[in-house]
């Protein structure tokens, strides 16, 4: 991504700020925690932008997406690869400004082998030999700054987003220094092709998603948030999700689950689960993912050697939807 | 010389045995009866899915009878009604219950099918509060690297059953919960147009399937 794009998502927050259609609190006390827990008071006008870039998407971006599948799938890896390789020195930077020395190394050595051994970053050589994998982005840097996600938004062409990951975008297209040699038809095409790159390994689980759901909008605001709170805990859990209410073995509630109160969302089972991943996450590599109530981004102070491979390779929700 | 060293040493180890044994035969290991109890629900669906000789109808049903086996889909479905869950009347509330069962065998069970040729491994387990655990394992093909899943189960009295599925980060219930929360907050917190809305998904799931 190059500075034009990065003035393209500055556009579109601007426009999504502008267009009318602000959700209005409700009175009834329930309906309005369930819409302070959504945290998504442009909803109406996300919906809207969301249903653009459904359309974008059936019309345009997935059977692109399909259509790629032609090209063999080792072919489709590298230059998977050389995507990334080339996106080093974005990681770089954000391991930097999240004093994170190690993945900051790793990113270079990675870099370094897989430009030369890995002919120009075709071949993941570094992963052969044991360099792990990371991926961050400035919106990962905001929140370990200690910044929220502010609310949920909807970009066009980009997806599921906040304000936070909307500015994290402008800032990654600033830090790649790609961006300032391309003309901007190249900067097109180059953004165009990574779009289809994330893209083609969604195609089934978004299928998925979308026959199962009854509210395919809010599936993926929910996906998106866990996503995005697990990549910022750098897959290490960290935190805690609630469960159905049952203190003790077997006493099946009758009536209403204690987590149905509103006054304490999430009582039952405090914190077992974060405990018992921190326990283990210095033990293992992936450790411990998972683990953390979604809409909550606790940040924890720490290491973030331990960034999830998944980030990496597949990002099977994170920014689902027309990556275009 | 060495006999006898040997034998002083069984002999010591058999003492420490007997000193140990009864306490750990006592207290019930629930990270590892919880792991016992993924593998074996593993162990039934990747028969079901290998057996060549079931109908696929059969096949679906016979993978919807482990999951409602393997699931506590009654706790989970209240669970998933969070705040709305305390206004609903009883009659709409086991109509609700009845329909999301049937609405999660739909998207779920079915959702077996594709671990066709994968493998299943318990990689860690971890306890989870007083009766449960966080039993974490590997799914994948061979020679790929395996997806992480973690199944959070619990022991209640009709025996182990998962209560929750994280994959990377993302957590069944909370996604579910959230998205009916939604559905809840548009419907003016009426769980009978939810089920409603249900009921149109499993008709459409069961045309297309």
């Amino acid at each position: 991504m190059s500075a034009a794009i990065g003035l393209n998502v500055g556009l579109a927050l601007a426009l999504s700020l502008w267009l009318p259609g602000c959700a209005t609190p409700p009175t009834d006390p329930d309906a309005r925690a369930a819409f302070e827990e959504a945290n998504d008071p442009l909803e109406p006008t996300n919906r809207a932008i969301f249903q653009f870039n459904v359309a974008l998407d059936d019309n345009i971006v997935k059977p692109v997406a399909k259509a790629y599948r032609v090209v063999p799938e080792d072919v489709r890896k590298g230059l998977h690869n050389m995507i990334v390789t080339v996106h080093a020195p974005v990681l770089f930077g954000n391991y930097l400004m999240q004093a994170a020395p190690n993945s900051a190394a790793d990113t270079v050595l990675r870099f370094l082998i897989n430009i030369t051994a890995g002919v120009g970053g075709f071949f993941d050589v570094a992963s052969m030999v044991g360099v792990p994998t990371h991926d961050t982005d400035f919106g990962v840097t905001l929140a370990k700054w200690g910044m929220g996600e502010q609310f949920y938004l909807m970009l066009p062409l980009f997806g599921p987003s906040n304000p936070r990951d909307a500015i994290g975008l402008g800032v990654d297209s600033l830090m790649d220094p790609i961006g300032y040699f391309a003309t901007l038809l190249e900067d097109v095409g180059r953004f165009a092709f990574e779009g289809i790159d994330k893209r083609e390994p969604l195609i089934e689980p978004l299928d998925e998603i979308r026959r199962t759901s009854v509210d395919y909008y809010a599936t993926l605001r929910s996906l998106y948030r866990q996503r995005r709170a697990d990549q910022i805990r750098s897959g290490k859990g960290g935190a805690n999700f609630p469960a159905p209410s049952i203190s003790g073995p077997g006493d099946m509630p009758n009536t209403v689950p204690e987590a149905a109160s509103p006054a304490e969302p999430q009582a039952a089972v405090p914190n077992s689960a974060g405990m018992a991943k921190e326990s283990q996450a210095s033990a293992e590599v992936p450790a411990g993912r998972g683990a953390g109530m979604a809409e909550t981004e606790t940040v924890p102070a720490g290491p973030t050697e331990q960034s999830a491979l998944a980030n990496e390779a597949r990002d099977p929700v994170g920014r689902p939807n027309v990556e275009q | 010389m060495i006999d006898r060293r040997l034998f002083l040493a069984s002999a010591a180890s058999a003492a420490l045995g007997l000193l140990v044994a009864p306490r750990a035969g006592h207290a019930e290991d629930i990270p590892a009866a919880s792991s016992e109890f993924v593998s074996r629900l593993a162990d039934r669906v990747i028969g079901i899915l290998k057996d060549k000789s079931i109908s696929k109808d059969d096949r679906v049903k016979a993978l919807a009878a482990v999951f409602l086996d393997g699931f506590d889909v009654r706790a989970i479905g209240l669970f998933v009604l969070g705040i709305y869950g305390h206004k609903v009347s009883d009659s709409e509330r086991d109509t609700y219950l009845d329909v999301f069962k049937e609405y999660v065998v739909q998207t779920y069970a079915v959702r077996f099918n594709s671990y066709a040729g994968e493998t299943f491994k318990v990689t860690k387990t971890a306890p989870d509060g007083e009766a449960g655990a966080w039993v974490t394992s590997g799914i994948g093909k061979t020679g790929e690297e395996p997806t992480e899943v973690q199944w959070r189960v619990r022991k209640e009295q009709a025996g182990y059953k998962i209560i929750d599925v994280v994959v990377e980060g993302v957590s069944l219930l909370v996604t579910q919960r959230s998205e009916f929360a939604s559905v809840l907050q548009r419907n003016n917190g009426n769980v009978a147009s939810l089920t409603e809305l249900m009921r149109d998904k499993i008709v459409e799931l069961r045309q297309k399937s």
